[in-house]
């Protein structure tokens, strides 16, 4: 065994501090649930666990499945072929994941409840309620990252391999099928598997969906809740035990990915740039098209449509018509304070988990590709596979007293995290440290080593041919995780509710107050203006990095 | 080898360094007439309201820093769960809306009790005994229904009638800590059958209040259990509904206000509790927060009628009925989630 | 099977990059499309294989037309096998894989696939690599792979993109004799896209020498090394020199040089481009005077190089120990002046 190099030890040292600082917490919550077998065996031996763990199943898969059958395609489609406006149906499917699932969910209640809904005045014909609506909507909100990690892997595929497929007599379906695919295959089980764990971890739109209804199904994450509920030592030890089986299956699903993807996990080309020729869809372009077209109208404006009427609603029991609407909770939202200083704490705490994310991703990265240590990137994926509710409350009963480590019986270094943005950072880091761990990982296992060998050979230091040669080929999949965690964080409600300091709002809690006491416009509004937010940011980068290129 | 010391390195960095030796009291020193330094409320009174009450607090308080930690009943329980569990709870005061979770910490020896002078007035089933909790304010149960609601429910026990059928919405007593007050008191008057019919008929179980205002403005549930502050506030923004006072009575909610044997500021505490009890405290409720005050002189909010006119159509309320919950409601909870097919 | 394309056309966004290409190549022929990057010639190979589409003109592969704008063929209907620059081996695949996959897109039995390619892989003398994964393979071995596969199917037709560009010098020899050895043995119609006018020369019947796409000159490789049509064509196949100057009287001034013109060189006085290949000066004797710049040893010969106005001018010639340093013109070819 060599001695490792620099950047090797620092990457373990990140390694570490995450696994006591973030994952911490979550091991010590669900070893309650464990540590008493008789709370265990109880919650194992309930028809309800039982009932709530096969829909758990149903909704995740269900969902894993529309985010596949939409994301890869539309992956493909914008990033290889010749399809008009690729720019805006990019920012249209990418908006999805800055929205926050539950106002997602309350768009298509208002759109498709069986009662009322929008679509449904003239005779039922869609019912959102149930464990097909959703799969559909968490499906939906999780298109982006198979849609992303498939994209940043399509990047990487030269087409000269579809092309030669094409030489050798496949049709260009077939072509993709087995020339691409295999390739871009781990990514998509990667992006497929983040979907599944989300999928399983959620609670809002379970429990608008599936809980609240004539007919109520519970899933584990609201089973968990219910328990969270009952109060009291046993309730939170019940609720471990629920957790621990949520963590079972995240630990298959995380196994049964390793197994799908395995076989496209081979190294590419070494240093040649990657020739993307675009495919020309010929006379299929407008029917592809409209059919893309449609997909972005019933997944993404459909839903914000929704939304965006319930902001301009003056009330909800009012018929939909151009005079019940009113600007009124727009003024009232937007026009305060509060809301202002709200975004910026967000942005400025999204921000900051979206770099931490990346950084640790790396860290995670370098210690499975370089000393082949899985157990980090296992790790990573607790946090993001119980719901949110799990993690505050795993970092509360941590971290709500001061640690103290005293020195020489004179010097204390205190931790204090109770009430500081600082313990809602890490509650962000540790949740969706998972985005930045499997991204990093596919892209790392795929590259070829002797790229960073050759830098050494040029007389780089091992920490300057990992600056200067292995992190530019990581471009795309930290700038993915980026996006992807700062859109996660930026409007996270479950756990900032939880642990937000006093007086110090964030656009979850905003949302949240908004939502519950106020009333369901004024949340809207909110949710609008972040959407809007989001999508010119978005815009911006992308028109940024077009005139870079 | 070098791995460990940056581990260690990260750690330290994220500590703040303080002297261990003799910590000087860290806090100013406590006088009892001046209270002064940070209180912690968790409370569940809503943002607006804390937002109007501020005012009044700093004049009363000029030299306390209240800090809110505001969320949902549930949401309060739980992080307070997690506090107990850490090693104690961070908070001084409480103000949330479930009077059986008063009653609970109070079992378990949480509470320091505080007499106020204010609570003199307030009504007797309204007081603790022993002078643990005191309500500051009054929250009920009501039915709400369309306008164009045709017949509309009478009562509770019409709501899991087959009239109604797939037209009803209800608060989740695992959620909503006044919908378990509500809940409880049901399965006192009614058994739990209720819940069975309620099943049957297919009422959706919507979660908070917020939640079961919405299907019912939106048209998912024709009529609903709601609390009357959110369906004061959502008829005066234009909806339209209609307030029913049940006839089998509407529940009556205690929304407390104590403090923790633990407070760090048991000074500025006190203070705070006085301040909430006091007429301008009481006023602030009823014109702010649209509910009744806990002080009978005052009139009900919006133009609904006084306390005692309240009391008198709700459901009638003791201190032993509050044992008698903290005793019951895990049962019913229970009962309530294998009906409603948990 | 023949390749007729008739007035290419091909731009992207508003750069022309085939302007008018007409090129017709015979069944079994080989012709090499040469040229500087930039050229076309890979675009035109892409439209003769589908990968690219044309704006103008027509393409026929045999008598069947494949794209004429309107009418187009899909690669994989085209019969057609191809060797990519980046050679293009599935990674997810092992060699045999790889060789058998056009096989298994005809549909052939698996017993026929082990059998032809076995067959392919001996031909690139890969026998013993069948069971190998691309990442264990040199890149000469993937070379072969990627010619056994092109070839596997039996294509009319085999397109090669500057298949020898990414291997070293002695490795792109060696591939280079085994491409000419393979023409003996597979009659196929071979385009050959290559920047290398060593290859060009080597390999193909005939050459197209293209620049801004547009064909310069279409000839056997003799006429175009002997007898080049244009300037261009002269400078990029056997690297002649290339001078800018004025014929007066039978001689050629460029940057006050005055060089002696052959007889059959003679022309109408005025400015000229003049074009002389280093092997058709003559050192020493009576020719002009230039200064020597420098002396590089070539093994069979030396190569001279004289100072003139700002550059060099090259000749080559037997390595005598110190050549007299006169040089005059054996054979050159004039064109009209190029500035």
């Amino acid at each position: 065994m060599t001695r490792p190099d620099a950047i090797t030890a620092a990457a373990v040292a990140l390694a570490a501090v995450l696994v006591v600082f973030a994952v911490g917490p979550i091991l010590a919550l669900v070893s309650r649930g464990v540590a008493d077998t008789n709370v265990l065996l109880g919650e194992l031996r309930d028809p309800g666990a039982r009932n709530a763990v096969w829909a758990t199943l149903r909704t995740s898969l269900g969902a894993t499945f529309v985010a596949v059958v939409l994301g890869v395609p539309i992956a493909f489609l914008l990033e290889r072929t010749n399809l008009p406006a690729r720019r805006m149906f990019a920012l249209a499917f990418t908006s999805l994941i800055a929205l926050p699932p539950f106002i997602l969910g309350m768009g298509w209640i208002q759109l498709a409840n069986p009662i009322a809904g929008y679509l449904n005045r003239h005779g039922a014909w869609v019912d959102i309620y149930g464990a097909p609506g959703i799969a559909f909507v968490t499906g939906t909100s999780g298109l982006p990252l198979v849609m992303l990690a498939a994209q940043a892997a399509l990047a990487r595929v030269d087409s000269s391999l579809e092309e030669a497929a094409r030489m050798s007599g496949a049709g260009p379906l077939r072509a993709i099928r087995d020339a691409t695919l295999p390739l871009v295959l781990p990514s998509i089980v990667s992006g497929a598997l983040l979907v599944f764990l989300s999928a399983s971890a959620a609670f809002g739109v379970p429990y608008m969906l599936g809980v609240a209804t004539a007919t109520p199904m519970h899933v584990l994450t609201t089973r968990i809740y219910t328990h969270l509920l009952k109060g009291g030592a046993s309730g939170l030890a019940e609720a471990s035990a629920a957790s621990a089986i949520l963590l079972v299956i995240a630990m298959l699903a995380l196994a049964g990915s390793a197994l799908a993807g395995r076989a496209g996990r081979v190294r590419l080309a070494a240093g040649k740039g990657v020739v993307v020729q675009r495919l020309d869809l010929g006379r299929w372009r407008l029917p592809i098209t409209a059919a893309v077209a449609l997909t972005a109208f019933v997944v993404v404006v459909l839903p914000l449509t929704a939304v965006v009427i319930t902001s301009l609603m003056g009330n909800a029991s009012l018929p939909i018509a151009f005079a019940s609407f009113t600007t009124a909770h727009w003024h009232e939202v937007l026009f305060n304070g509060r809301t202002l200083s709200a975004a910026l704490r967000s942005f400025l705490l999204a921000s900051g988990a979206g770099v931490l994310v990346c950084v640790l991703g790396l860290a995670i990265g370098v210690t499975r590709v370089r000393i082949s240590g899985r157990a980090a990137e296992q790790l990573a994926l607790w946090p993001y596979a119980v719901p949110g509710t799990v993690v505050a409350m795993a970092l509360l009963t941590i971290y709500s007293m001061d640690i103290r480590f005293v020195v020489a019986n004179q010097v204390a270094f205190v931790l204090s995290l109770a009430n500081s943005l600082a313990m809602v950072l890490l509650a962000y880091v540790a949740k969706y440290l998972a985005i930045g761990s499997r991204n990093v990982v596919d892209g790392m296992s795929q590259l070829d080593p002797t790229l960073a060998e050759a830098a050494r050979l040029c007389g780089a230091s091992p920490r300057r041919a990992f600056i200067d040669v292995v992190l530019p080929r990581l471009r795309a999949p930290l700038a993915a995780t980026f996006v992807l965690t700062f859109l996660l964080c930026v409007t996270e409600l479950t756990m900032s509710v939880l642990i937000a300091p006093p007086g110090r709002d964030l656009l979850g809690t905003l949302l949240f107050d908004l939502q519950s006491y106020a009333d369901p416009a004024s949340a809207s509004v909110l949710a609008c203006a972040v959407v809007m937010v989001v999508v010119a940011g978005l815009t911006l980068t992308s028109v940024g990095s077009r005139s870079r290129a | 080898m070098r791995a460990a010391f940056l581990l260690a390195l990260v750690c330290l960095c994220a500590c703040r360094i303080e002297r261990v030796a003799p910590n000087g009291g860290g806090q100013a020193p406590t006088c009892e007439t001046t209270p002064r330094g940070e209180v912690w409320v968790y409370t569940s009174v809503y943002k607006t309201v804390l937002d109007r009450l501020d005012p009044l607090l700093r004049e009363r308080m000029p030299e306390v820093k209240v800090s809110w930690f505001q969320a949902g009943g549930e949401k309060l329980q739980a992080r307070i769960e997690a506090e107990i569990a850490a090693g104690g709870v961070q908070a001084d005061v409480i103000m949330a809306s479930d009077p059986f979770l008063y009653e609970r910490f109070k079992e378990e020896g949480l509470l320091a009790p505080y007499a106020s002078v204010h609570a003199l007035k307030m009504p007797r089933t309204m007081v603790d005994a022993d002078a643990n909790y005191v309500a500051a304010r009054v929250g009920t149960m009501i039915i709400v229904a369309r306008k164009d609601m045709k017949d509309p429910p009478k009562s509770f026990r019409d709501l899991s009638s087959e009239r109604y059928r797939g037209r009803i919405a209800i608060g989740d007593p695992l959620s909503s800590g006044t919908a378990t007050s509500w809940a409880f008191f049901m399965n006192r008057a009614y058994g739990v059958q209720y819940f069975r019919d309620l099943r049957v008929n297919r009422a959706v179980v919507a979660g908070g209040n917020a939640a079961v205002l919405q299907k019912v403005e939106s048209g998912e549930a024709d009529a609903g259990v709601l609390l009357m502050e959110n369906a004061l506030v959502a008829r005066g923004n234009g909806s339209r509904i209609t307030i029913i006072y049940p006839e089998d009575g509407a529940v009556v909610i205690p929304g407390h206000v104590a403090m923790f044997k633990s407070a760090r500021n048991p000074a500025a505490a006190r203070a705070f509790i006085d301040v909430m009890l006091s007429p301008e405290g009481q006023r602030a409720i009823v014109d702010i927060g649209d509910m009744h005050a806990a002080d009978p002189t005052l009139p009900g909010p919006r133009g609904e009628p006084p306390l005692e006119e309240l009391l008198r159509r709700g459901m009638p309320w003791s201190a032993t009925l509050l044992q008698e919950g903290v005793a019951q409601i895990p049962a019913m909870k229970q009962a309530f989630s294998e009906i409603f097919g948990r | 099977m023949s390749v007729h394309a008739k007035s290419l056309r091909k731009s992207y966004g508003k750069t022309h990059v085939v302007k008018d290409l007409t090129l017709d190549i015979a069944p079994g022929e080989m012709v090499a499309l040469l040229g500087p990057s930039g050229c076309g010639k890979t675009t035109t190979l892409r439209m003769i294989a589908g990968l690219a589409r044309l704006d103008a003109g027509t393409l026929r592969i045999g008598d069947k037309l494949v794209d004429d704008g309107k009418i187009f063929v899909a690669p994989e209907k085209r019969a057609l096998g191809m060797v990519f620059q980046s050679y293009a081996i599935w990674p997810h695949k092992s060699v045999a894989q790889n060789v058998a996959y056009p096989l298994e897109r005809k549909g052939m039995g698996r017993g026929d696939i082990e059998a032809a390619v076995l067959r392919a892989l001996e031909l690139v003398r890969l026998g013993a690599m069948r069971d190998r994964m691309p990442h264990q393979l040199s890149g000469g071995q993937l070379q072969r792979v990627a010619l056994a596969r092109a070839l596997v199917h039996e294509p009319e037709v085999l397109l090669l993109d500057e298949p020898l560009s990414n291997l070293d010098a002695a490795l792109r020899e060696e591939l280079r004799a085994e491409i000419a050895a393979l023409r003996t043995r597979v009659r196929t119609t071979m385009v050959y896209v290559t920047h290398d006018q060593a290859e060009a020369l080597a390999l193909a019947n005939r050459i197209a020498v293209m620049n801004h796409g547009v064909i310069e000159q279409l000839a056997p490789p003799q006429t175009v090394y002997d007898d080049p049509a244009t300037p261009f064509v002269a400078s990029f196949v056997g690297g002649a020199n290339v001078l800018e100057g004025n014929v007066e009287a039978g001689h050629f001034v460029a940057h006050g040089a005055r060089f002696t013109l052959p007889a059959e060189t003679a022309a109408a006085d005025g400015p000229a481009t003049l074009i002389v290949r280093a092997e058709d000066l003559e050192i020493g004797g009576t020719g002009t005077a230039l200064p020597l710049a420098a002396r590089l040893f070539l093994g069979h010969a030396t190569e001279y190089r004289f100072a003139l106005g700002g550059g060099t001018i090259r000749a080559t010639g037997a390595h005598s120990a110190l050549p007299e340093p006169r040089i005059s013109i054996r054979r050159a070819k004039l064109f009209p002046p190029t500035l």
